[in-house]
C-alpha cells in the first residue's frame, strides 16, 4: 500500500498551478504592453482602455502575489493605482512599471511551503 | 421534522465532526484552484466553487455551505453586489462570509461578514485564518 502525504500532493499541485499562473500573468503583461503601444501610437488613452488596463493590473497583482512573484505584484499594484480615473497618466511611467512586472515574472517565485501536518485534514471541523 | 437546518444536521454524524463545507468564489481560475487544493488537502474542508456572483448565489441556495470565501472584485456581479444578494435571501442570509479583497474601502461590515482577508494571500496558511475568523474549532 502506498501512503500519500498530503504535503507532497499539495506541493505538486501548487507547482503545477504556479506554472500555469505564470503563463497567465505573462500574457497579462504582454497585453498591457500592447495597450501602451496603442496609446503611444494614437496619442490618446480611451477611458475603456484605461479601465481595462486597470482590471488587468488588478488581476496580475492578485495572481502574481498569490504565486510568489511579489516584485511583479507590487509593480502591478502601483500600476493599478496609477490608472485610477482622473489621475494624469505618463506613458513612460506606465511602461516602466510594465517592464518591472516583466522582470519580476522572470525571477523564480518565492516558494510557498507546506507547513501543516499530515493529520490536519482529519481534524478540520 | 424539527426545522433544524440541514447543514447543522450534517455538522456531526454519530458525534463525529464532519468537515465544514465552504463555498469559494473567485473569478481567477488559478487562484481558485490553488485555494481549493490547499483548503481541501491541507485543511480538510469540503469545497464547492463559483467563478462569479450569480453562480455563487445559486450554489449558496442549493448547498447552504457553512461559510463563503468571497472575492470582492469580479466582473459583472461583484463581491459587494453578491453579498447584498446573499443577505437579502432568507435562505442564505445567515451564512458567514469572509471577504477576499485588495481594497477595504466601500466594504460594509454586516453581521454575516466574519472578516476580511487581504489579497494576495498565502494559500497554504489560508485555512488557519478561515477557521479562526469563522470561529470553527480545529
Amino acid at each position: 500500500m502506498v501512503e500519500v502525504n498530503p504535503g507532497d500532493a499539495v506541493t505538486d499541485a501548487y507547482a503545477a498551478l504556479t506554472e500555469r499562473a505564470w503563463v497567465s500573468n505573462r500574457s497579462r503583461a504582454d497585453e498591457l504592453s500592447s495597450l501602451v503601444g496603442q496609446w503611444r501610437a494614437t496619442g490618446a488613452i480611451p477611458a475603456d482602455g484605461r479601465q481595462h488596463a486597470r482590471d488587468i493590473a488588478h488581476s496580475l497583482r492578485g495572481s502574481a502575489g498569490t504565486f510568489g512573484h511579489h516584485r511583479a505584484a507590487e509593480a502591478a499594484e502601483s500600476l493599478e493605482q496609477l490608472l485610477v480615473d482622473g489621475h494624469p497618466v505618463h506613458l513612460d511611467a506606465v511602461a516602466d512599471l510594465i517592464a518591472t512586472i516583466g522582470l519580476g515574472l522572470s525571477e523564480p517565485p518565492e516558494p510557498q511551503r507546506f507547513t501543516g501536518d499530515a493529520n490536519s485534514a482529519e481534524r478540520a471541523g | 421534522m424539527t426545522g433544524i437546518p440541514a447543514r447543522r444536521a450534517c455538522d456531526t454524524v454519530n458525534d463525529i465532526p464532519q468537515p465544514k463545507l465552504v463555498l469559494l468564489v473567485d473569478d481567477d481560475d488559478d487562484i481558485r484552484e490553488v485555494t481549493q487544493t490547499s483548503l481541501e488537502l491541507v485543511d480538510g474542508f469540503r469545497i464547492i466553487t463559483a467563478s462569479n456572483g450569480r453562480e455563487a448565489v445559486r450554489q449558496a441556495r442549493e448547498h447552504h455551505p457553512d461559510g463563503i470565501l468571497l472575492d470582492m472584485m469580479m466582473p459583472g456581479v461583484d463581491g459587494l453586489a453578491t453579498l447584498e444578494m446573499l443577505n437579502a435571501d432568507p435562505a442564505t442570509a445567515g451564512i458567514k462570509v469572509i471577504l477576499l479583497t485588495a481594497r477595504v474601502d466601500g466594504v460594509q461590515q454586516t453581521p454575516t461578514v466574519a472578516g476580511l482577508i487581504p489579497k494576495p494571500f498565502d494559500p497554504m496558511s489560508l485555512g488557519v485564518e478561515v477557521s479562526r475568523m469563522m470561529g470553527w474549532s480545529r
